[in-house]
């Protein structure tokens, strides 16, 4: 199945910046399946609609969900594949005084429904969930320069989650969103502001630091390299 | 079972709850706060709060992190203006400091539910002043309470944990996360841009 299993923090970062019509735009041009786990969809919907502050935003996910651009995905198995990683994330690094637990259950049933459907692509827009996934060596240097300590790996854990989720493709809503612009679906968007050139390069700017505004973990200097790869350079 | 002995169980049971290098950790940020405070040092007081996000992202447990979002928001509501300027801050202070000294005797104690019940009585009192003083419509408490999300996730627990420990949604840390220089850092980068744009077009193709 050519699908992409998406954690909650994608969708809020899509959501919040008022970008989540990309995902319609790129569903159209591709037979994709945008899947969520219950978890996923108790923490974008449910926990939204509870909140006074993000209820706009649970109702347009809800629309999504509606419209089948976003397909829930509550299967049985998934719970037991969570718990698998999660298992093995969570008893990755120690210190000498504990295991440091790093992963929360709805990132983990992301990634157990990506095993139970045998999908490779994890769209994850939080840094220690994609950091244990793409390069967990970097991740101990990170705990180790800000909790000031020695940091322990479980070389067992370490060597199960490389054999088992090494081959992942992790993409943030930074990358839907160059490919949708690359894709050209920002047409109707732009519709009105003529063939002016800089306002396509602010057009794609903006939207790359909304999204890190709300919440994508992407770096400037990531920006400055979208920027230079579509455009030949523009600082960010 | 006697009274005595139930009392010397849940007293076991209760530090069997938190370790001694956690107590040891919560006890110097308590007594550096309570210092601090006399002085009347706020900027150093609210760097203080963060010398226990190390404890929090390891221990994850109740007493690290209401520490931390306490000492917080103490320095926040003693940064206004207003409130400086006004005479209850003299007894705000009073009750603070005693409160910051009530906290280190329960810990030294392993008295918890003493020492939750302390945090909670605090909170009170911070959430009276600034309902008097601020004109923002978010509370101090709910501001201390994302700052310090943040600084754990900075400390590489997930998003996800992080809303779980503090109580908060995720939508909401998200949204105070993405406005903090967390995302710059060079050692959160594991791919180029250029790469990741390749996987995401292979997906699509």
């Amino acid at each position: 199945m050519k699908a992409i299993v998406f954690d909650s923090s994608t969708i809020i970062s899509l959501v919040t910046s008022c970008l989540a019509w990309i995902l319609r735009e790129l569903k159209k041009a591709t037979e994709i399946e945008f899947l969520i786990p219950r978890k996923v969809y108790e923490e974008v919907v449910v926990a939204a609609l509870r909140n006074w502050n993000y209820k706009l935003e649970g109702v347009r996910v809800l629309n999504l969900i509606g419209q089948n651009i976003l397909k829930v995905e509550d299967l049985k198995e998934t719970n037991r594949e969570a718990s698998r990683f999660l298992n093995l994330a969570n008893n990755l690094f120690y210190t000498k005084r504990r295991n440091l637990r790093l992963i929360h259950y709805g990132e983990a049933e992301a990634v157990g429904l990506c095993k139970v459907l045998g999908v490779k692509n994890l769209a994850v827009d939080e840094k220690t969930t994609r950091l244990i996934l793409e390069d967990p060596e970097k991740l101990k240097s990170l705990l180790e320069s800000k909790l000031h300590m020695k940091i322990r790996v479980n070389e067992r854990n370490l060597r199960n989650l490389r054999e088992n989720y090494g081959d992942f493709n992790v993409l943030r809503s930074t990358e839907l969103l160059a490919l949708g612009y690359e894709k050209g679906v920002f047409a109707n968007f732009l519709g009105g502001c003529g063939m002016d050139g800089k306002l396509r390069r602010d057009c794609l700017l903006g939207a790359l630091r909304l999204l890190k505004l709300n919440g994508c973990a992407i770096g400037g200097d990531e920006i400055n390299e979208y920027m230079e790869i579509f455009f030949g350079g523009l600082r960010a | 079972m006697s009274t005595e002995k139930y009392f010397y169980l849940r007293k076991l049971l209760t530090v069997m709850e938190i370790e001694e290098e956690e107590v040891k950790d919560i006890l110097n940020v308590l007594h550096a706060a309570e210092e601090l405070l006399r002085e009347f040092k706020i900027d150093e007081l609210k760097e203080c709060s963060n010398h226990i996000i190390h404890s929090a992202a390891i221990y994850q447990d109740k007493y690290a992190i209401n520490t931390a979002i306490i000492i917080y928001a103490i320095s926040k509501v003693l940064e206004r203006r207003k409130f400086r300027e006004s005479k209850e801050i003299e007894t705000f202070v009073e009750k603070v400091l005693k409160g910051l000294g009530d906290l280190s005797r329960a810990l030294e104690a392993s008295n918890l539910e003493d020492f939750m019940r302390i945090i909670k009585s605090m909170m009170r009192e911070i959430s009276l002043v600034d309902r008097n003083f601020s004109e923002y419509l978010e509370h101090v408490l709910h501001k201390a309470r994302l700052k310090k999300a943040s600084k754990i996730y900075e400390h590489g627990l997930s998003l996800g944990k992080v809303a779980e420990l503090l109580g908060l949604s995720k939508w909401e840390v998200m949204q105070y996360t993405g406005k903090t220089r967390i995302h710059d850092r060079k050692d959160t980068k594991t791919m180029s841009v250029r790469d990741r744009l390749k996987k995401v077009e292979d997906i699509f193709s």
